[in-house]
């Protein structure tokens, strides 16, 4: 294959008349003399727009449409006395995965006895036996290993540690409180001198 | 003169106070060093009290049967692979049977040796990883981290033993088996190096039982799949900083053998040679 006739035109006169930059070697920016304005308006546009979509993703990501089906109150549920470890299941059982409470925990309380109309969502839940769509908002990435049963249960580490201080929390969760970082992992790690080996949470 | 010959007599006493100690720490020397054997001599890098995992290999007891190449893959997830790249040596087993035939007919012997990653205390592989991928850790197992890992195979051509393995392709698996991975174990990607990590997933599992328990690790706490499941009893694993447990014996047994030795590798896993 030869190359086209003017292949070679413009060889040896960079800077001066070159295909990569405007022809008088000056960005349009201070005068706008020929057709740069408009465009680079229009690249601005495009890098808004594509940072809004990112934006956008990244909160829908942590904030689930609809956050949580359940319009769950927290603090009224401590306040009664609850801990952590009565609904969210996995913690006393000395698993590795917290969990989110099923419909059965709920029934534990919520039975048809209840006739307050604000947790007729819960009772339809439970009379029908269906599960809860809880959104998962916590979670660490399938190559880490993280065990509840090390931090919380052998550890006592507090939950709020991660997951704030939900006693005061009266709205619904649908972001996390902090956000679950491997910097926050080995922060933490470090103060307390337990292992930063990587195998130790990598898997 | 009373006093000068107390002096004499105490200074007398004190030199040979001074020998017999000077000697005993010597020979006491000595005799660690011949009789703790393999590894000990590393004891110095570590903090007491802590491990050293190691594993021996009785050739003469291992039938050969595969058992342990089974339960490695299961317990890794490791892709099961096709019948075609099992023909060009192409699918990835953490532990491997390597065959070997000596002698002519009709003085013909087969010989299989069961290789995983040796876990060396000088590990090459680790030497050239650009990104600290792969590593060794404070307890001799020689670490691999998937998520590190940029797949530049250096470590692939460092390893004398060619024990660890590249994911070429986006592994694949028949429909309905996901449900049957090791939650504890990662699926690899394709474009990372992955190698045996002594089961390293059982360690931390052992490690949180032995804590729910409120005891130390023990013994025969932590034993990796392929040990585990081993019908013939031929892989022994343990702590080889712990004189006394059965690896660290078995490591000094006279029939013990390393791969490659020459090299300086200082493999973890040893090896026994069949009984003639």
């Amino acid at each position: 294959m030869t190359p086209p006739a003017d292949y070679h035109k413009n060889d040896g006169q960079r800077g001066q008349k070159s295909a990569y930059g405007p022809p008088n070697g000056q960005w349009a920016g201070g005068g706008g003399k020929r057709f740069y304005g408009p465009v680079l308006v229009l690249y601005g546009a495009a890098i808004i727009v594509l940072l809004l979509g990112a934006a956008f993703y990244a909160y829908s990501r942590l904030a689930p449409a609809g956050s949580q089906p359940i319009a769950y109150n927290h603090k009224k549920h401590l306040a009664l006395g609850l801990e952590c470890s009565s609904c969210h299941l996995g913690i006393a059982d000395g698993r590795a995965h917290a969990r989110l409470p099923s419909v059965e925990v709920c029934a534990a309380c919520h039975s048809s006895e209840d006739e307050n109309p604000r947790t007729k969502v819960i009772r339809d839940y439970v009379s029908g036996n269906k599960p809860i769509p809880w959104k998962k908002i916590y979670g660490v990435p399938d190559h880490v290993y993280f065990s509840h049963r090390r931090h919380a249960g052998l550890g006592k580490l507090d939950c709020a540690l991660c997951h704030g201080d939900m006693s005061k929390a009266e709205a619904p969760v649908t972001k996390q409180a902090e956000k679950i970082t491997m910097a926050r992992c080995i922060d933490c790690h470090h103060k307390l001198k337990v292992t930063t080996d990587c195998i130790a949470c990598h898997r | 003169m009373e006093k000068l010959k107390e002096m004499r007599s105490s200074r007398k006493s004190f030199l040979l106070a001074a020998l017999g100690a000077f000697a005993a720490v010597f020979s006491g020397g000595i005799g660690r060093a011949w009789g703790k054997g393999h590894g000990s001599e590393k004891a110095g890098r570590h903090k007491p009290g802590s491990h050293l995992w190691g594993m021996v290999i009785d050739l003469d007891t291992c039938t050969g049967c595969g058992a342990c190449v089974l339960a490695c893959s299961a317990e890794n997830n490791q892709v099961l692979g096709s019948p075609a790249e099992a023909a060009m040596n192409r699918v990835i087993r953490w532990l491997k049977i390597l065959p070997s035939q000596e002698g002519e007919y009709p003085l013909v012997k087969q010989r299989l040796l069961p290789m995983t990653c040796l876990h060396c205390e000088h590990p090459p592989c680790t030497k050239v990883c650009p990104v600290n991928a792969t590593y060794r850790n404070e307890e001799g197992i020689v670490g691999q981290v998937y998520p590190r890992c940029i797949g530049c195979r250096y470590c692939l051509n460092a390893c004398p033993y060619t024990i660890k393995f590249y994911n070429w392709k986006e592994p694949v698996w028949p429909a309905g088996m996901e449900g049957s991975f090791n939650p504890d174990v990662s699926v690899r990607p394709i474009g990372v190096t992955e190698k045996c990590l002594f089961c390293h997933h059982r360690l931390q599992r052992a490690r949180e039982e032995a804590a729910a328990q409120g005891r130390p690790l023990q013994a025969g706490d932590y034993q990796p799949a392929c040990a585990e499941v081993c019908p013939a009893k031929a892989i022994t694993f343990g702590d080889l900083n712990d004189p006394d447990s059965a690896v660290s014996v078995l490591a000094r047994d006279i029939r013990a053998f390393h791969l490659l030795e020459e090299l300086g590798t200082e493999p973890k896993v040893t090896y026994l040679k069949e009984r003639s």
